[in-house]
């Protein structure tokens, strides 16, 4: 009887998590297996075995694609981690009117990809038009072609997805930063370190999980890119290519418009990136420690919630 | 409290006006860029490009490419049509999300910590490599060309909104439920009655962060939303940019980029707090 009553009680907690679990039963397990299933079938279902990852390894456009999204991918971690680490700590350190500067910085993440591509395709239209070109002419530089310019293309796309992305980025360290110990920096002050050195001895170390966290994070992001090329180039990733991401090749071998579907290799070039994106999630699980989210700070993140 | 002890301890340094000039230099970079397409749209302007040379302030300042815009481009029933999006996937995130995260936090039964995991691989995975067969499930139980059909997914995956109001709830005292249990409440009353009342910041945060993320998507919409009439803003953009409704005009383009943000600017406004506040536990709940 009283076995009766608690396997009532066990399933009608299952009952009320039914959603989210058949969610991932349905739109998660079983798409990653049939996305894996697809990457060895050809266009009429037959099984061929590795011979979609074969093709991919021989497209040149495959491999435009991995090469431009890696590239981008370290190009925009580079430059934003750093200025956005030494902006959050500006932010920290100054007395008075830290939320002005923490709403201005947000701004642009309320702009949608679109809107901010539209922006920058004017601002950095090429010839002496463009309002940077513009600019830049009166310091004595440019004319650049900046997006339409394949030589140009990744670096002025990663300009402006730092612009858009930088203040989430701040935002991130600063509340890192708050959950750094206090006493740390009064002990530093009374063995004499100055600002210089408490930022350097004390603040970054300090900091390493919210450094591994903003990196992964970016990083995962940078290597799904879609949204930004999609808006600045459509689906073809042009100039010659060199906005060209996986993706965007993804995308172009199972919904385009044109001649391009293959869903072999789109679905083989989703597993790729899927190892790419896992291999990374581990790294993170390994840097960071599997008891981390338990364990970490949590008085100070309970109050950062209020 | 708190805030008080501090402001009385307000320390100004030298090297504060350094720290002063470069955090105003670096607002100015990010707000200009802003400024000058808010401007731009305001301009009076004939031609179909810009005006050159560029200048910042309107040199006739007219709502003519904001008319222009409304007459040519059926921006009203995009907005309409991505305000129905918003409410009914915020809605539906929340309600799944809030009773999810307490069960899995209150909830006493075999496989608690396996269903935690099950639901946390949602996170493993990315959805963009899921695109296609995500796509035929959607395409054969009859939901291509609607709504539900592009917030499904989503909302019966949401592993991070679970996680947090998991989170929550684990800092929420257990006498709670008990309490409720020896009054007779069903689990169901218990999570409505009692604790969702208690998850008003936690919601308001989430909340923020999921209407921004619909608000601004493109990429799921645009492949399950082919008909024009159930066009998003953002997928309305993209055919105004890609020249679907003829040439494209400047004016009207910097028009409809000002009226898209239009929205959500206003609740940021109001709700800038919860917004920081969002993306900062985000980072720290990892």
């Amino acid at each position: 009887m009283i076995k009766r009553n608690k396997l009532r009680e066990y399933v009608s907690w299952y009952l009320l998590l039914l959603i989210p679990l058949v969610g991932t039963l349905v739109f998660n397990v079983y798409p990653l297996i049939q996305t894996v299933m697809d990457s060895f079938e050809n266009m009429k279902g037959m099984f061929i075995g590795l011979v979609n990852y074969q093709i991919l390894w021989e497209d040149d456009t495959f491999r435009q694609s991995v090469v431009n999204t890696l590239y981008m991918a370290v190009l925009g971690v580079c430059f934003n981690v750093p200025i956005a680490f030494v902006i959050a700590t500006m932010l920290n350190s100054v007395p008075v009117a830290k939320n002005v500067y923490k709403v201005v910085f947000l701004l642009p993440m309320i702009m949608s990809m679109i809107t901010v591509a539209t922006l920058f395709k004017y601002l950095m239209m090429p010839g002496e038009e463009g309002v940077l070109n513009f600019l830049l002419e009166k310091i004595g530089l440019g004319p650049f072609n900046f997006l339409n310019d394949p030589a140009t293309s990744r670096e002025s796309l990663i300009v402006m997805v730092v612009w858009k992305g930088m203040g989430y980025n701040i935002i991130l360290f600063f509340a890192g930063l708050q959950a750094v110990q206090r006493e740390l920096y009064e002990a530093a002050k009374i063995d004499g370190a100055n600002e210089w050195k408490q930022w350097l001895y004390i603040t970054i170390p300090s900091m390493k999980s919210s450094f591994t966290f903003v990196i992964i994070t970016s990083a995962i992001a940078a290597l799904k890119r879609f949204t930004d090329v999609y808006a600045i180039s459509g689906e073809t990733g042009n100039p010659a290519g060199s906005l060209n991401t996986i993706m965007l090749y993804v995308y172009r071998n199972s919904f385009s418009t044109l001649n391009y579907k293959d869903l072999g290799k789109a679905s083989s070039a989703s597993v790729v990136l899927f190892i790419i994106i896992l291999l990374i999630t581990l790294l993170n699980f390994k840097l960071t420690g599997s008891d981390n989210t338990e364990t970490r700070l949590p008085r100070r993140r309970r109050r950062s919630l209020k | 409290m708190k805030k008080k002890a501090k402001s009385q301890h307000i320390k100004f340094h030298g090297f504060h006006i350094l720290y002063y000039a470069v955090l105003t230099l670096f607002a100015i970079c990010v707000v200009l860029p802003f400024f000058w397409l808010v401007m731009t749209s305001l301009d009076h302007f004939d031609s179909y490009s810009l005006p050159f040379p560029p200048r910042l302030l309107p040199q006739e300042p007219s709502l003519f490419n904001y008319e222009m815009a409304l007459k040519n481009v059926p921006i009203l029933s995009y907005l309409l049509n991505t305000f129905i999006l918003v409410i009914l996937c915020v809605l539906l995130d929340v309600v799944v999300a809030t009773l999810s995260g307490f069960c899995i936090s209150k909830g006493r039964f075999p496989g608690r910590r396996f269903v935690l995991l099950f639901i946390l691989s949602n996170m493993m995975v990315p959805f963009e490599i899921k695109l296609m067969p995500i796509y035929n499930i959607i395409k054969d139980i009859g939901l291509s060309n609607n709504f539900f059909g592009v917030i499904l997914p989503g909302v019966m995956t949401n592993a991070m909104f679970i996680f947090f109001i998991k989170q929550f709830c684990d800092n929420l005292p257990s006498d709670l439920y008990e309490a409720g249990v020896i009054d007779g409440a069903s689990k169901f009353r218990i999570y409505a009655q009692i604790f969702l009342p208690l998850m008003g910041p936690v919601v308001a945060t989430l909340v923020v962060l999921d209407v921004v993320n619909v608000w601004n998507d493109l990429l799921w919409p645009m492949i399950v939303l082919t008909d024009v009439d159930l066009s998003t803003i953002q997928l309305g953009l993209v055919r105004y940019n890609t020249g679907a409704n003829g040439q494209v005009h400047a004016g009207i383009q910097t028009a409809l980029s000002v009226l898209s943000v239009l929205p959500l600017g206003i609740i940021f406004c109001f709700m800038q707090k919860y917004i920081v506040q969002s993306i900062a536990a985000s980072g720290l709940k990892q």
